[in-house]
C-alpha cells in the first residue's frame, strides 16, 4: 500500500478569492498581522501499487486545472 | 528600477519587423509594423515596449474590428437608427419616456476553449460591465452555448469544456446576483474544438442617467475602480485575433471575481444616481490601453496617465504589463475634480479599491508615465485608428439540390426521436443550476407549466420597473446548421427566429444585438460567408425596421482544418405593456382550437429531420421578411385583443416538435389533421418553415381571432385530453401519449 498526499493550490499569479475573503475576515476579527491567505485542497489517496508517478497522472487528468492550478504530490 | 525598454524598429527590414511582432506577441502584420515604423520615424525616435504593446492591443481584430468594420457599417448599422439612444459599450433603446433598456451580446469563445470555467465566468463578468458602463442596472443575463461532440487531439474533451462552461456561468451569475434568464445550447461536430460561448446582458436605465464613455472636456480625473491589476489576461485580445493552435498558458486567460463585481455594480450605480460620474467605460479586452485610448479619442481629448498609481495584485509588473493587462472587475470613471473625493468615498464604503490614475488634457497626445519615466507619448488618433481592411472575399456558388428522402415507416417514432434529440430535449440539467429568479422581477423564465413538469419557453420576460406593468422580453435566434449550408439563409433565419421568440410571449421586438461568429477573415471564403450572412440579417431587420443596437464579431474560430460555420447569434429584446398578459407555450385548456400561422415547406435542408435520418444537403428555407412583418403585426394584435391562450414558434424539429413541446408543461394533448396542406405528412410535420407559430385560441373568441389573422391562420385541430394525435383526413398516422412525450423530452440526458 502506498499513501499519496496530493496538494492542489492556485498558481501564485492567480487571485485567490476565498483566500482574500478569509484574510479580510481575520483582519476584521482583529488579527492585524495577517497579510496574506492562500487556500488549496488536499487529497489523501491510497494505492494498492504504484507511486508518485501515478499521482502526477491523477493531477493531470482529474484533480488539477493546468491553467490555474499547481499540484504537488507527496508520497 | 527602470523597466521601460526602447525597441529599435526604424530602418528595419520586413523580416526583422515581423520577427519583432512575433517575439513581443503583438499579432501585427508586416504592413502594420511598417506603418508603425514610419510613424516613429516622424516622431524622430524608436518606440518603447509599452508603445508597441499598446499598438498591438489597439490594432488587434478584437479591439478594432478592422476586418468587419466596413461591412458592418454597410449592412447593419443604418437600420432603424432613430430608435437608438446610444451605441456605447451596450446599445440603448427607449421603452417609454422615462426608461430605456441597455443590452448587448458578446462572445467569449477563445478563452472558453482554453479554460472553460474561467473563460465563461469572465464572459459573464465582461458583459455585465458593458451594460453597467451605460449607467444601467443589469437585470438579466443570457448565454448561448455551442459545444462540440468529439474530442480533438491536443484539446480538452467536449464534456470537460461543457462542464466547465456551465459551472463557470452558474458560479459567476449566481454569485453576482443577476438572474440567468435565457439562452440555448447546441451540440454539433463543427464546434470541436472551437467551442462558442455567446453571453448577453440586459439592463434598465433611467434615460436621464444614461452615461457616455466619451471624455470631451479637459481636467477630468480618470479613476480606476474595482479589481486590482495583475498578470492575468495579458495578450487576451491578440489571442482572440488568431486561430487556436495549442493549449495556452495562464497569462492569456483572465480570472473573474463575482465577489468584487457585486459591490462594484452597487458603487457605480450609486455614484451615477447621484450624478457624480461624467463618463464611464469598462476594462475588458485590451485593458487600460484600449479604454483610455477610446475614451479620450471619442471625446477629442488627450491626457496623461500615471501607471505607478494603478493598484496591483502582484509586485514587479513592467509598465507595459500594467497598461495592457486584462484583469477583470475593473471600471474606469471620468469625473470632475470636485467629485473626485466623493467617488473614492463611495468606493471605499462598498469596500472597493479605487485610485485616480490620470487626467484629461486638451490636445491629441496620450502620455503615460511610470514615476518620472515616460512609457508612452503618442498621437491618439494614430494609436486608436488602424487601417481598416477590405479583405478579399469569394462567394461559393450555391448548390441547390432538392433531396426527397424515403417516407418514414413510423411517424410517431420519428416525433419521439426528434423530441429526444440532443439539440431539442430539455436543458434543465444546465439551466436549473442557474438562478433565474434572483432580484424578484422574473415574469416568465426558461420553463413554464405545472411545477415539476414544466416545458420550454420561447423567450423570457422580466419586469421593467415596480411602478408599472411594463415588461422586457429577451430571446435569441441562431442556426449554425442552416448557416453551414447557406450563410445568407442562416443569417436571415437567425433574425427571424429571434423575432418569433419575442412575439411568442406577446412582446413587441424593439432591438437586436448580434454576436457574429466566424473563422479566419484572412480566408476569402470566410469573408464571403460573412458578407452573405450580413446580407441575410439585413434583409429581415431592415424590413421590420428594428436596429442592431450593439454586438460583437468573433473571428478566428478555427484550428487546423476545422472551422465553425459563419453564423450570428441574434439576441432580441422586446417590450410588453402589461406583464399580466404574457403568454407561455404550454396548452391551457382542453378543446380549444389550434391554428398554424405560417405554412409548412418542402425545403428541409439543414433541418433536424434531415440530420436525424442522415440526409445531407437540400435547400435551406429562407425567411420572407414581408410575411414575417405581416404575421408579427397580426399576432401581436391577436394577443392584445385577448383571443390567444398560448403560442409556440416552430423551429428545430418542425410542427410536430412544437406541438409536442406544448403538451409538456400542462399535460394537455392535441388532435390535429394535416390534410389541408397537401404536402407529404413528414414534410408538414418536420419541415422548419420560417415566420411560423402554433397558436392555441380561446374557443369563444375564435371568430375574432380569424378576423385579425385572416389568411395567415390555418386550422390544425384542437387540444384534447392526454395524447398527441395526428391524422391525415380519416387516417390516423401517429398517436403518442403525453406522458411518453414528456419522458422523452425530459429523460435520459447523457
Amino acid at each position: 500500500m502506498t499513501k499519496l498526499k496530493i496538494t492542489v493550490t492556485l498558481k501564485a499569479v492567480v487571485e485567490d478569492a476565498e483566500g482574500l475573503s478569509v484574510l479580510k475576515a481575520l483582519n476584521l476579527l482583529g488579527y492585524r498581522d495577517v497579510v496574506d491567505v492562500r487556500t488549496g485542497k488536499v487529497y489523501y489517496i491510497t494505492l494498492k501499487k504504484g507511486g508518485k508517478r501515478l499521482g502526477n497522472e491523477f493531477c493531470e487528468k482529474l484533480l488539477a486545472n493546468p491553467v490555474i492550478n499547481e499540484c504537488v504530490v507527496d508520497g | 528600477m527602470v523597466r521601460i525598454e526602447t525597441i529599435e524598429i526604424i530602418g528595419r527590414q520586413d523580416r526583422e519587423l515581423s520577427e519583432i511582432s512575433r517575439s513581443f506577441s503583438l499579432g501585427l502584420s508586416v504592413e502594420e509594423m511598417r506603418r508603425i515604423s514610419e510613424y516613429f520615424q516622424r516622431e524622430g525616435r524608436n518606440p518603447t515596449d509599452a508603445e508597441l504593446q499598446a499598438l498591438g492591443q489597439a490594432w488587434s481584430e478584437h479591439c478594432s474590428y478592422k476586418s468587419s468594420k466596413i461591412h458592418l457599417k454597410k449592412y447593419l448599422m443604418d437600420i432603424g437608427t432613430k430608435g437608438i439612444l446610444s451605441r456605447g459599450d451596450a446599445g440603448v433603446i427607449a421603452i417609454d419616456d422615462k426608461t430605456a433598456v441597455a443590452f448587448k451580446m458578446e462572445s467569449h469563445n477563445h478563452p472558453s476553449a482554453i479554460e472553460p470555467y474561467g473563460g465563461a465566468a469572465t464572459g459573464v463578468g465582461g458583459i455585465l460591465r458593458d451594460v453597467l458602463s451605460m449607467g444601467a442596472q443589469p437585470v438579466a443575463l443570457t448565454d448561448v452555448l455551442f459545444f462540440g461532440i468529439r474530442k480533438v487531439k491536443g484539446f480538452p474533451s467536449p464534456k470537460f469544456i461543457e462542464g466547465g462552461v456551465i459551472s463557470g456561468i452558474r458560479d459567476y451569475g449566481n454569485r453576482v446576483g443577476i438572474p440567468t434568464l435565457s439562452g440555448g445550447i447546441t451540440y454539433a461536430r463543427f464546434f470541436s474544438p472551437n467551442v462558442l460561448v455567446n453571453v448577453g446582458c440586459v439592463g434598465i436605465v433611467d434615460r436621464k442617467k444614461l452615461l457616455s464613455s466619451s471624455v470631451n472636456i479637459p481636467g477630468l480625473k480618470l479613476i480606476i475602480a474595482g479589481g486590482k491589476t495583475g498578470r492575468d489576461g495579458i495578450h487576451g485580445v491578440n489571442m482572440a485575433s488568431e486561430t487556436i493552435t495549442r493549449e495556452e498558458d495562464i497569462s492569456t486567460v483572465q480570472l473573474g471575481s463575482p465577489i468584487t463585481k457585486e459591490p462594484l455594480m452597487h458603487a457605480v450605480l450609486e455614484a451615477n444616481e447621484r450624478g457624480l460620474i461624467y463618463a464611464l467605460k469598462d476594462l475588458g479586452g485590451g485593458g487600460l490601453s484600449s479604454v483610455v485610448g477610446e475614451m479620450l479619442q471619442s471625446g477629442g481629448m488627450g491626457g496623461s496617465v500615471y501607471l505607478d498609481r494603478v493598484p496591483l495584485k502582484v509586485q514587479g509588473m513592467a509598465p507595459w504589463e500594467i497598461w495592457i493587462s486584462e484583469s477583470q472587475e475593473r471600471m474606469l470613471l471620468a469625473v470632475k475634480e470636485e467629485n473626485e473625493n466623493e467617488i473614492h468615498r463611495i468606493m471605499e464604503s462598498w469596500d472597493i479599491t479605487s485610485s485616480t490614475i490620470g487626467v484629461s488634457e486638451p490636445g491629441r497626445r496620450l502620455r503615460v508615465f511610470y514615476g518620472d519615466e515616460m512609457a508612452i507619448d503618442m498621437d491618439i488618433d494614430f494609436l486608436t485608428n488602424p487601417q481598416p481592411y477590405d479583405r478579399p472575399s469569394s462567394f461559393k456558388e450555391k448548390r441547390e439540390n432538392t433531396v426527397i428522402p424515403k417516407y418514414p415507416e413510423n411517424i410517431g417514432k420519428v416525433i419521439l426521436a426528434l423530441l429526444g434529440d440532443r439539440n431539442v430535449r430539455t436543458r434543465e440539467f444546465a439551466v436549473r443550476q442557474y438562478d433565474h429568479t434572483v432580484r424578484g422581477s422574473t415574469v416568465l423564465g426558461p420553463f413554464s407549466g405545472i411545477v415539476g413538469r414544466e416545458g420550454p419557453t420561447d423567450a423570457s420576460v422580466i419586469r421593467a420597473s415596480w411602478d408599472s406593468y411594463e415588461g422586457i422580453a429577451v430571446g435569441h435566434g441562431f442556426n449554425p446548421f442552416y448557416s453551414y449550408l447557406d450563410p445568407l439563409a442562416g443569417g436571415a433565419d437567425a433574425v427571424d427566429e429571434a423575432v418569433r421568440n419575442i412575439v411568442s410571449v406577446g412582446a413587441e421586438p424593439i432591438g437586436f444585438s448580434d454576436c457574429l461568429n466566424a473563422g479566419s477573415p484572412e480566408d476569402p471564403v470566410v469573408m464571403g460567408e460573412f458578407i452573405s450572412m450580413l446580407r441575410g440579417m439585413r434583409s429581415v431587420a431592415a424590413r421590420l425596421d428594428i436596429p442592431f443596437a450593439s454586438g460583437n464579431v468573433s473571428f478566428y474560430n478555427e484550428s487546423g482544418k476545422r472551422r465553425i460555420p459563419t453564423f450570428p447569434t441574434v439576441m432580441a429584446v422586446g417590450k410588453t405593456k402589461d406583464i399580466r398578459n404574457v403568454l407561455s407555450p404550454d396548452f391551457k385548456k382542453i378543446s380549444s382550437p389550434i391554428y398554424l400561422v405560417g405554412l409548412p415547406t418542402s425545403d428541409l435542408g439543414g433541418s433536424l429531420y434531415f440530420r436525424t435520418i442522415g440526409v445531407r444537403g437540400g435547400v435551406v428555407p429562407v425567411s420572407n421578411p414581408d410575411f414575417l412583418s405581416r404575421r408579427v403585426r397580426r399576432i401581436l394584435d391577436a394577443v392584445n385583443s385577448g383571443t390567444v391562450l398560448s403560442i409556440h414558434d416552430i423551429s428545430d424539429g418542425g410542427l410536430a416538435t412544437s406541438l409536442g413541446e406544448m403538451t409538456i408543461g400542462s399535460g394537455i394533448g392535441a388532435s390535429i389533421d394535416i390534410s389541408p396542406f397537401g404536402l407529404r405528412p413528414d414534410f408538414v410535420l418536420f419541415s422548419e418553415p420560417t415566420s411560423s407559430w402554433v397558436v392555441e385560441v380561446k374557443k369563444e373568441r375564435e371568430k375574432e381571432f380569424l378576423e385579425i389573422m385572416r389568411e395567415d391562420a390555418i386550422l390544425l385541430g384542437h387540444t384534447s385530453a392526454d395524447s398527441l394525435v395526428i391524422s391525415v383526413g380519416d387516417e390516423r398516422i401517429a398517436s403518442i401519449e403525453n406522458e411518453a412525450i414528456r419522458r422523452r423530452w425530459k429523460g435520459g440526458f447523457r
